[in-house]
């Protein structure tokens, strides 16, 4: 997968490669979806083979892929269940959460 | 049973005051969140409910741990309800049993107030005509400030002022 509109945090140098040439690390995220995203993406959830670094940038490139409404900046992003920076390192096998704006109760 | 969870099923009020049952407290509070048949003067159909599950428990534990810190309460249960509700089901239950009522009011106030703005669950209104939609937080700002801080923010017509204090 091509990161078209790589972010600038998912761009930086020097990370560590996980298996990959080049320091480039391919790993597989799970990632889930809620409500608008969940629609839009046609799926609660789905495993991703990325090279994204970030929750960020694969954001972004999900976002391209299932054409996303709704900005980042209007999300919170969790990693295994615990919400974190969206300049967060991801590692393969990870499970990562898009929320969306919510409204319960 | 964990004191806050979230429910597939019908949520029956009577059982869960049961499990609250406390010869020592002397009050005992409850909140019932139904489903409403009008809102921003749409005529309302039904309410789909969808929660993240993990995160939305892992909240919910933290805000029933904080509301037994800050009042002198005896026990205290949440369920929120997710899937499709009809008019007048109850999507969220909020029980406090306190020896004295005062605590049980403000807990229970606080619990619901802050299960709104900081559990992740998502709600869709079908309406009688037109389309259904996903239901904004009252401000964006509201949502940002949710997770994390004192925010008291709720979805509430009326304003959350909860008194930290028992008696």
């Amino acid at each position: 997968m091509t990161n078209r509109r790589q972010q600038p945090a998912a761009a930086r140098e020097g990370r560590p490669g996980r298996g990959g040439p080049r320091g480039i690390s391919r790993k597989r995220v799970y990632v889930r979806y809620f409500a608008t995203l969940r629609e839009q993406a046609r799926c609660a959830g789905e495993t991703i083979a990325t090279e994204t670094d970030t929750p960020a940038a694969l954001y972004e490139e999900l976002r391209a892929r299932h054409g996303f409404s709704v900005d980042a900046q209007r999300l919170k992003v969790a990693i295994n269940d615990d919400l974190t920076a969206w300049d967060a390192p991801l590692a393969g096998g990870d499970h990562v959460a898009f929320i969306p704006p919510f409204a319960g109760g | 049973m964990p004191a806050f969870r979230i429910s597939f099923g019908r949520i029956d009020p009577e059982v869960l005051s049961r499990e609250l049952a406390d010869d020592r407290a002397g009050g005992f509070v409850s909140f019932e969140g139904r489903v409403r048949s009008r809102t921003g003067g749409r005529k309302i159909r039904a309410l789909e409910y969808e929660a993240y599950g993990e995160l939305a428990a892992k909240e919910g534990r933290r805000i029933m741990s904080e509301a037994r810190r800050r009042f002198a309460i005896r026990g205290a249960a949440c369920v929120h309800r997710v899937g499709r509700l009809r008019l007048g089901e109850i999507a969220v239950w909020v029980g406090v049993a306190a020896e004295h009522r005062d605590a049980a009011f403000g807990a229970c106030r606080y619990i619901i107030d802050q299960v709104k703005a900081r559990v992740p669950i998502w709600k869709k209104e079908h309406p009688a005509a037109g389309p259904s939609r996903w239901v904004k937080p009252v401000s964006a700002a509201e949502t940002s400030a949710a997770f994390g801080e004192k925010g008291k923010t709720c979805g509430c017509s009326q304003s959350a002022r909860v008194h930290p204090r028992g008696r």
